[in-house]
């Protein structure tokens, strides 16, 4: 056991120094992450001026306050899908099957290694940039955030799961760039990266609560922002766990039918 | 060691049809056919054997490796490598077997080889006294800690597959599978490849199973061949047997004093090459004296300016069983 950890801390350790040895993306990342807080915080504030009536329960002040920590939720989430990918393409996998350790566990592996660079290198600096520049002002205290972690732990996983499924389906098709762009529109949209999802009709509310996209952003954020919601923080859990079970076993039969029927042409 | 048994493997590919109509025809229907990619082969390969497994593109030889070490499930057919069936116990065969892939690496590519194997001593939980002991025996002999430090996507070829050979070798493997293994490299790092497999094959006993095209690899390395075509094994021995095999004729080198632009000679003798038009290369039987030859140059006026007489090499052996399929 005590290897098995070893081994995993591992990659975890090499995945952050891979992350950390092209500087270049490193500033270009957190330009972009710093360029997303403020194009969002500066729409939701005019929004908020030109049309105060129509935001419903949302003021300005709240909806900076969520774009902000939903923003940072979403930058401390490493993608990781191109590992996999790019292994399957190549034909590298093969190397890896070779080896006797778990090719999903080495994934989640990587990706938390690659989350905590996010965490550290990028989420972290832009909370600070956030507080001095944007004044944000989350009433967060200590029952919050021991709320917060169980569902952003869970929503991590959940993440995690949907781009290992995204980088199995490379076994079934030499291009799966479209995959992966139709997974990030829809995290775009119903995750509530962008918009809280709140601000949608309140029938669209109900297919999207069926989805597991907005147990990625919005519920993690809306415990920190102690938003109302329709159900319980217990009954949201249980939801978590469901849908993280129901992603991550399609995911795992994706991943175990296709490395089955793997050919591994060429020489 | 390597014990392999009516081994088969067949891969079903769909037909896709050309032009317009065929292409939108085959987003709904395509026709399937069934490759033999190897077919029935059984052979056995000893402790400490270093075994030349050669063949043409496409002849089967990387699926074969595949099957060996795991990768691939055979069709039908029996693999047990040290006891152990690699398809169906391959983490317990992963600590047996070490694998190059020439046009591959196992290397993390964005990170020093050092990490790279730092990582693999994790995995295959190797002794850290072991491990050191291990970089140095490498460094001695392939000079790996030149580079030890240098990002893996930086290597120079054979810098990456000196790092690779290290790389399989850590934790002590009984078996080692190289495919290719000096693919694209120059002839300096050729030789010294060569030259540490050798070493690990005889100081260390590794059983090496080596599938090349480069025959001066095979020539150097190894005294039994496994010859596979077409999915099948056509040859199976040492070198030494299969160039009496196919040798009965020698290779004659014929140099003229002056330009012959179409040589034509009767029959046994066959021109395989025209280097020049001052250089022919002959296959002659091995019964024919090379002086009736020369009186024939003579009646046509042909001047000699040298001529040499050679049993063909290894790799020429092999290219006439090709184009002759099946005849051994």
């Amino acid at each position: 056991m005590t290897h098995f950890f070893e081994t995993h801390l591992k990659f975890i350790s090499k995945a952050f120094q891979r992350s950390i040895a092209y500087k270049l993306e490193y500033y270009t990342g957190l330009a972009n992450a710093f360029l997303y807080i403020f194009i969002f915080t500066s729409v939701w504030r005019t929004v908020a001026l030109e049309s105060p009536g129509s935001l419903g329960i949302w003021t300005g002040d709240a909806l900076v306050n969520y774009a902000i920590l939903s923003t940072l939720i979403k930058v401390s989430y490493g993608r990781n899908e191109y590992l996999l990918i790019n292994k399957i393409k190549s034909g590298d996998i093969a190397y890896d099957i070779l080896k006797p350790y778990s090719i999903p566990i080495m994934y989640i592996s990587d990706s938390l290694g690659v989350s905590v660079f996010q965490l550290f290198a990028r989420a972290i600096p832009l909370l600070l940039f956030s507080i001095f520049f944007f004044g944000i002002t989350p009433d967060v205290n200590m029952y919050k955030i021991l709320q917060f972690l169980p569902a952003y732990l869970i929503s991590f996983l959940l993440f995690l799961s949907f781009g290992f499924l995204i980088s199995s389906l490379a076994f079934y098709f030499t291009e799966v760039f479209s995959f992966y762009i139709l997974n990030s529109a829809l995290i775009t949209l119903l995750s509530g990266a962008v918009i809280p999802i709140t601000m949608f009709p309140e029938s669209f509310i109900g297919i999207i609560s069926w989805t597991p996209y907005p147990y990625l952003y919005y519920y993690p954020t809306a415990i920190l922002l102690d938003m109302p919601m329709s159900f319980s923080y217990n009954e949201l859990l249980i939801r978590y766990f469901i849908q993280l079970f129901c992603v991550s076993s399609l995911a795992f039969m994706i991943y175990n039918s296709g490395i089955k029927k793997m050919e591994f042409a060429g020489g | 060691m390597i014990e392999v048994k009516n081994l088969c493997k067949y891969f079903i590919i769909k037909k896709r049809k050309s032009g317009f109509i065929g292409s939108l025809k085959s987003l709904f229907y395509s026709e399937e056919d069934t490759i033999k990619a190897v077919d029935d082969i059984s052979f056995q390969i000893q402790p400490g054997e270093l075994v030349g497994y050669i063949g043409q593109n496409g002849a089967g030889k990387s699926t074969t490796i595949k099957m060996l070490t795991g990768i691939l499930k055979p069709s039908s057919g029996q693999i047990l490598v040290n006891g152990i069936d690699p398809s169906l116990e391959r983490s317990k065969n992963a600590f047996q077997i070490g694998v190059v892939f020439g046009q591959r690496s196992q290397l993390w590519m964005d990170l020093p080889v050092e990490e790279s194997l730092d990582l693999l001593r994790s995995i295959y939980k190797i002794d850290k006294k072991i491990y050191d002991k291990k970089i140095e025996f490498f460094s001695d002999l392939l000079g790996i800690h030149e580079f030890m430090k240098q990002q893996a996507r930086k290597l120079s070829l054979g810098q990456r597959m000196k790092a690779d050979l290290a790389a399989s070798l850590l934790h002590s493997p009984k078996v080692l599978f190289l495919d290719e293994p000096t693919i694209g490299l120059d002839l300096l790092v050729k030789e010294k490849v060569r030259s540490f497999i050798r070493s690990i094959n005889e100081n260390d006993k590794v059983t090496i199973i080596l599938t090349t095209h480069d025959i001066q690899d095979i020539e150097f390395l190894a005294r039994r061949i496994i010859i596979i075509d077409r999915g099948k094994i056509g040859y199976d021995g040492g070198i030494a047997n299969f160039n009496k095999l196919v040798g009965n004729e020698s290779l004659v080198s014929v140099h003229f004093q002056e330009p012959i632009k179409n040589l034509v000679l009767p029959k046994p003798y066959i021109i395989t090459q025209k280097l020049s038009e001052f250089q022919y290369v002959l296959r002659i039987p091995d019964e024919e004296p090379l002086s009736q030859l020369i009186e024939i140059f003579q009646k046509n006026n042909y001047l000699i300016q040298e001529i040499n007489r050679e049993k063909p090499e290894l790799g020429e052996a092999i290219k006439k069983m090709y184009e002759g399929r099946n005849d051994i």
